[in-house]
């Protein structure tokens, strides 16, 4: 076979994956959206659900995913972000560093299932912290501090040494060199990072499986030691555990809410990574 | 008080190599020094010590005294911080903040702030802030004294980014002057630059000297032979010659400093 | 002048100093973590090595640990539904996910890739449980009914559901991570190719692709490690029987959906609850070792090129 004709092939055939995988994502997403249109409504998100799960909203639910996303960037945003300035600043290639490395890219392997097992054994039963709100969103944290650490560290070591050099000629401390312009310049990166890890946590069901979620409760969650419901684990109860016919309507709706709300906090993601490349063109 | 830099017994290793052996040399106030010599001859290396931009790369020894103001910069209870805002460095490729041309120059000063003159030596003398007006007084001065003036004067608040080569290197030296430093050390500045570029920073220089001691690492002897008081030449980590740049120039004493200048080697 | 500069000298020093040492401390909550991982499932497990016969958990093929008369805890049956789901999705996800990312890095015309790489990140950002959730509604009574008369899978819920999802969650981590690879390739390799008139083809299989070995390599790695750790897809789409079975179209209960399942319904402080954290613990070690090749992959392809 000829040189050409070869080369065509194969690049037919690479053509044709990408093209399964747009289809993929297309028919994926295109059928949750055609199934779940029909259930969206001003009830559907500001309501209770009611007649287990056959009237009402969803609301609850939502809520539950909010308070867990805000729960989890109090705690893993910081924690993370000054992780990645000590790997990146202050030990550069010191053997600290590289046992350090090796702990993240560890921690961003662990099964969501096995945090999940972490937070049950460690955070509910141990700390005695019981089923609530703090466990599932301490055990999300866990899950997502590695992306974090990892976003903002690649964030932060992409801004130029000739910078800080010329920060440190002028006279200025390395601390105020990283506070006035190491930060602020990897700010959009570890932005990036932030947003996707939060929306990875609000889809995240292993680890809250076991740490504190519930399917109905009539009240939303009082404080932090409280159980809640949350989104991801109301869509694999109602698909899992109750007819289907019934509850289809929540089943479609849930679902297309959470892919929502994933989606567009992805592409917020993205939209920033995008506009930060334009600015800062080193 | 006298702004002399005295070079004595400067040994400088990085890892197992010796890049700098046994530097003794004293560089006269209000004069531009130029340093020369070969790729690799350590040029670079010893202006980094004079404000201890060495101390930031790991694995590097450094061995001997630097004094100025008869204080050895290199002795324990000294605040590099302070050294390097007495000591400026301007860089060989131009390193602008990604900030307005405003921010470029007024962020090291707003973080120092002002020193109230005190003689006093028991107590800590004050720092107070420089209030608005005065910063915006000592941006103008900068980029007057850095002749960018006339060019930015009207964009002030645009990105250092939108400036030519040689425009973003006079920025960077007006942000070194903003400091009010002692002592300016260029390291190659022109080696980015265009041929205009360049001619319009050595003259800034002349200017320079007038207030502050310069000392310059160049590769363009032509450079050194135009703007440079005194010229050291440097070969393999060792100086070699120092003197008056004519004479260096028209009769050198030492072999390898005629082979140099001649052409026949580098 | 030498009081004035001992003093601010040392206050500087004292400030950077006390921030240093508060980024250590804050640094080292991810190695506790990790630490804190090890350690809960450890403790969790151990009781189980004293009230579960550990050679029929690591050898016996019957899983059935609430028979009243006779608890069984052996794991094949789980182990070999992991092998099976992860294997077929391997299968799929990595020639579809390699041709994807060469298509993506050496062919596509830019405006093409400018919209297929944020779609590939937003594939990668559908949370599993909409993943397992479609599989289970849609994708199951698809199967189902496609072929029928002639041919259906043997069970509605079957291993081969849960490998096809698994295959959709494989395929961005390969594309992004194969597509760094590739371009960490030094162009000066390919140019020097294309010189001696390689077609692009020939390049690319020739050139790029053995010197991006590594890094692909890690990238599978991961991605077979994201393929064993993953829990929503196969409890929703595998169905729910813990037979030992080769067959991907019969149910199959991998081990992650085991763990989610049956915990929920354990005693604290039972036998089948320390034997659910011993199989997180093994679990756990299967996905870190294939870390550890995926990093030592990774390290190889970094030393290439620097």
């Amino acid at each position: 076979m000829r040189r050409k004709t070869k080369e065509r092939l194969f690049f037919l055939l690479f053509r044709g994956c990408a093209l399964v995988v747009g289809l993929a994502l297309l028919i994926i997403v295109g059928y949750i959206v055609f199934l779940g249109i029909g259930t969206l409504s001003w009830e559907f998100l500001t309501q209770f659900p009611k007649q287990r799960f056959t009237e009402g909203g969803i609301f609850p639910a939502i809520m539950g995913t909010l308070y867990l996303m805000a729960l989890v960037m109090i705690i893993a945003v910081p924690i993370g972000v000054f992780t990645a300035v000590y790997i990146s600043e202050y030990q550069g290639s010191s053997r600290f560093a590289g046992w350090l490395r090796v702990v993240v890219n560890n921690l961003a392997g662990v099964p969501s299932i096995v945090y999940g097992l972490l937070g049950l054994g460690m955070l509910v039963i141990f700390f005695g912290w019981g089923f609530s709100l703090i466990a599932s969103a301490m055990t999300l944290a866990f899950l997502v501090l590695p992306l974090i650490i990892t976003a903002s560290r690649e964030a932060i070591q992409a801004v130029p040494s000739s910078l800080r050099e010329a920060s440190l000629a002028l006279g200025t401390t390395k601390w105020q060199t990283i506070r006035h312009h190491v930060l602020p310049y990897s700010l959009p990166g570890i932005l990036t990072g932030v947003i996707l890890s939060l929306s990875r946590a609000a889809g995240e069901t292993a680890p809250i499986l076991l740490t504190g979620v519930v399917l109905t409760k009539s009240i939303l969650p009082q404080d932090i030691w409280d159980t809640f419901m949350a989104m991801p684990f109301q869509l694999y109860a109602l698909a899992t555990q109750t007819v289907f016919e019934k509850t289809k309507d929540f089943q479609y709706g849930t679902a297309l809410v959470l892919l929502i709300m994933v989606v567009l906090m992805n592409l917020a993601a993205i939209i920033i990574r995008n506009r930060y490349r334009e600015k800062y063109k080193w | 008080m006298a702004d002399e830099i005295f070079v004595s017994g400067l040994n400088v290793w990085f890892d197992k190599n010796q890049a700098l052996k046994n530097v003794n040399i004293t560089i006269p106030k209000n004069e531009i020094t130029a340093i020369i010599g070969p790729s690799g001859c350590g040029k670079s290396t010893f202006i980094r010590c004079i404000n201890r931009m060495n101390d930031l790369v790991q694995k590097c020894r450094i061995e001997g005294k630097i004094e100025v103001d008869g204080k050895n910069i290199y002795d324990p209870d000294v605040d590099v911080v302070e050294i390097r805002k007495r000591i400026g460095m301007v860089f060989q490729k131009p390193n602008p903040f990604p900030k307005s041309i405003f921010e470029n120059i007024a962020y090291a000063p707003r973080i120092h702030g002002k020193e109230e003159p005190t003689m006093d030596l028991t107590k800590e003398p004050k720092h107070s802030k420089f209030s608005k007006k005065e910063v915006v007084e000592l941006v103008e001065w900068s980029l007057r004294r850095a002749a960018l003036w006339e060019e930015v004067k009207d964009r002030m608040e645009k990105s250092a980014y939108d400036l030519s080569g040689g425009q973003q290197q006079r920025l960077c030296i007006a942000r070194t002057l903003a400091v009010k430093p002692e002592i300016i050390l260029f390291d190659e500045p022109c080696s980015a630059l265009d041929p205009i570029a360049t001619a319009k920073i050595e003259d800034l220089l002349v200017d320079l000297k007038k207030d502050f001691t310069v000392v310059i690492v160049t590769h363009n002897m032509q450079q050194a032979a135009r703007v440079a008081d005194k010229t050291a030449f440097f070969y393999l980590g060792e100086l070699i010659e120092f003197g008056e740049t004519e004479g260096i120039f028209e009769n050198p004493m030492q072999k390898l400093t005629e082979q140099y200048i001649t052409g026949r080697m580098g | 002048m030498a009081y004035k500069q001992r003093v601010t000298a040392q206050r500087r020093r004292f400030y950077d100093r006390f921030v240093y040492v508060i980024l250590t401390i804050v640094s080292l909550f991810a190695i506790i973590v990790l630490a804190a991982v090890a350690i809960f499932l450890f403790i969790n497990s151990y009781p189980a090595f004293f009230l579960v016969n550990q050679w029929q958990f690591f050898t016996g093929t019957t899983w059935d640990p609430t028979n009243p008369i006779e608890p069984l805890f052996g794991m094949l049956p789980l182990l070999v539904a992991t092998l099976v789901v992860t294997f077929i999705s391997a299968l799929i996800a990595i020639p579809i996910g390699l041709g994807a990312t060469i298509y993506l890095s050496e062919i596509a015309h830019p405006r093409v890739r400018k919209v297929m790489k944020p779609a590939i990140e937003v594939l990668a950002g559908i949370p599993s449980v909409v993943l397992g959730f479609f599989a289970l509604t849609v994708f199951a009574k698809f199967m189902w009914e496609a072929f029928y008369p002639d041919w259906r899978p043997d069970d509605y819920l079957n291993l081969f559901n849960g490998a096809v999802f698994l295959a959709v969650m494989m395929v961005p981590i390969i594309v992004s991570l194969s597509e760094d690879a590739m371009n960490s390739v030094p162009r000066s390799l390919k140019e020097a190719s294309l010189a001696l008139g390689m077609t692009r083809w020939e390049t690319m299989w020739k050139v790029i692709i053995p010197a991006a070995r590594p890094g692909i390599v890690a990238a599978i790695m991961l991605s077979i490690g994201r393929a064993v750790g993953e829990t929503m897809v196969v409890v929703m789409a595998t169905g729910s029987s813990p037979q030992l079975t080769w067959n991907p179209f019969y149910s199959g209960q991998p081990i992650t959906s085991t763990i989610a399942i049956e915990m929920g319904e354990v005693a604290a402080n039972t036998a089948h609850y320390h034997v659910l954290f011993e199989l997180g613990l093994v679990l756990f070690a299967i996905t870190f070792a294939l870390n550890f090749v995926a990093d030592y992959a990774m390290k190889r392809h970094a030393e290439r090129y620097q």
